[in-house]
């Protein structure tokens, strides 16, 4: 996401400096959390409710879209080191019995989708980040078919997404750069729980606790793209993220919490980010781009360029 | 009061665009789109100069083609920026790619154009800061800042008294309100170079009487990147 700048809101102002916050503001209004957010951007960017929803639904739209893509047809990366496990993946579901049941397999294929089409120079939205584009929409429109919700509470379900991704920016980061891979693929699974959640009918509590323990179980995980390129592992974190995320979303629902606070597990994430060494925050120099192969392939990629 | 970050919904769920990745392609795409503004029309040709790990991961994640997209003019959530190469072809957009350096101070995302077309030139170069936010910091040869998020209105002319009241009136009278505006003078004293940065552009009648004036000598408007 792009670079911000650093404000000063007034009392009253939502600030989405903590989760808490957005609970308590929620309590004390009876609005949704997906009210909160639409009416904090109404005032900041001076447009209609209706416009705002108009604009998050064109969202979801290529969200759907690139999801469906990956699956129908076989996508091959750019540089060419990667790609088809989607659509082969879909395919092996149709007169297999998968072990990840019926809903998260279907997650795990659109999460591949989403960023095999990324990797594919094709049209995705970046969620919070482009590497990590395939979790959100692989769980949400799985959830939406299975449920069979609307447009409409899946785009409230987004905005819920968006305010967390809020907290967490200006908590910690959601760039790989600066916090590894769990800041990326960690933030967008934290954000994906807690939107499923909202849109399971979870109360904002809920909310946060799959946000903490999503993000708890991601803690650590470290950037290290071969070539530099999102392509590999980040393709298939991308699915692991969304099965991290459907963990929470049950246990959540089920009303177990994250016994460290969530806002707590986000600055947890920062810190562990400050202390990761640079060789494993998307400099391509550690890690897996640092094995044999990851090496060769990346010789590969930059002779060819 | 509490300090913290301005942000969008729509900064955490977006832009919409073409991967793999928002520093390098989607990036890219506005360094392109900015090039081709400033020269002010359709490129004939184009020498690219990429440096850093632009230099390094262009053809991997797709800069090269993105750069060329945002050239021909097209949006980041183009989906013919991945053939961007065979419709400059066909356009008559001949593009050379170079590898550069740029110093140690440049950013490694770093890029520069010089771009011919309809009799006119142009020499800009800018980075890709991550995130798809991008700076340009040089545009005919003299050091500018700005970073797209507004209309931008360059301004390079002589540097003599009530050069910045001639050029406000143009705002006034068009009713656009000024977000930030620099104004530094260069070669000893004899040139204004002024960015403005404002929330809508001003109206071609507003350049032209701009572009009128008499110490003025060079002037263009760019549009707010569309994300």
């Amino acid at each position: 996401m792009r670079s911000v700048k650093s404000v000063y809101k007034n009392k009253g102002e939502i600030m989405f400096a903590s989760l808490q916050e957005l609970i308590k503001e929620s309590e004390k209004t009876g609005k949704s959390l997906a009210e909160l957010v639409i009416a904090a951007e109404v005032s900041t960017s001076g447009l209609s409710a209706e416009a705002i929803r108009a604009k998050m639904l064109e969202r979801l739209r290529t969200m759907q879209y690139s999801a469906q893509q990956g699956l129908d047809k076989p996508i091959k990366s750019i540089s060419g080191i990667s790609g088809g496990s989607a659509h082969k993946f879909w395919h092996w579901l149709d007169g297999n019995k998968p072990v990840t049941g019926s809903l998260l397999s279907k997650a795990l294929a659109r999460a591949l989708a989403v960023n095999e089409v990324n990797a594919g120079m094709g049209c995705i939205v970046a969620t919070p980040t482009a590497g990590s584009a395939g979790i959100l929409p692989a769980t949400l429109i799985t959830l939406q078919e299975a449920y069979e919700f609307s447009d409409d509470e899946v785009v409230d379900a987004l905005f819920v997404a968006s305010g967390i991704g809020m907290v967490v920016v200006n908590r910690a980061n959601v760039s790989g750069a600066m916090g590894g891979c769990q800041a990326e693929t960690g933030s967008a699974a934290a954000m994906a729980a807690g939107a499923s959640v909202a849109l399971m009918g979870g109360n904002p509590r809920q909310v946060t606790h799959a946000v903490g323990i999503t993000l708890k179980n991601m803690l650590g995980l470290v950037c290290d793209p071969v070539a530099g390129l999102v392509e590999v592992p980040c393709v298939k974190r991308n699915a692991a993220g969304a099965a991290q995320c459907f963990v929470a979303i049950d246990l959540a629902l089920a009303g177990i919490e994250s016994i460290i606070p969530p806002d707590e597990v986000i600055d947890a994430m920062a810190n562990i980010g400050r202390v990761m060494h640079k060789d494993l925050k998307e400099t391509g120099l550690g890690g897996l781009a640092a094995t044999p192969t990851g090496k060769s392939l990346a010789a590969k990629v930059w002779r060819d360029s | 009061m509490r300090e913290v970050k301005e942000m969008s919904a729509f900064d955490i769920i977006g832009p919409i665009m073409i991967g793999p990745s928002s520093s390098h392609t989607a990036g890219a795409v506005f360094l392109g789109q900015i090039a081709r503004k400033i020269l002010g029309g359709k490129p004939a040709r184009v020498e690219i100069g990429l440096h850093g790990s632009f230099a390094k991961t262009a053809k991997g994640h797709g800069t090269d083609k993105a750069l060329v997209g945002g050239l021909l003019g097209f949006a980041a959530n183009d989906e013919r920026i991945k053939n961007s190469f065979e419709i400059a072809k066909k356009e008559g957009l001949n593009y050379q790619f170079n590898t550069v350096d740029m110093g140690n101070e440049a950013h490694p995302n770093s890029v520069q154009f010089s771009l011919f077309g309809d009799g006119r030139w142009a020499k800009v170069a800018g980075a890709s800061l991550g995130g798809g936010a991008i700076e340009i910091n040089q545009v005919q040869g003299r050091q500018v800042k700005f970073n797209g998020d507004y209309a931008t209105l360059l301004i390079f002319g002589k540097n003599q008294p009530g050069t910045t009241n001639d050029v406000t009136g143009a705002f006034v009278a068009n009713n656009i309100n000024i977000a930030y505006l620099r104004v530094e003078r260069l070669r000893h004293h004899k040139e204004a170079v002024m960015v403005f940065e404002t929330d809508d552009p001003i109206p071609e009648r507003g350049i032209k009487a701009i572009r009128a004036l008499s110490w003025v000598e060079w002037v263009c408007q760019i549009d707010k990147i569309q994300r």
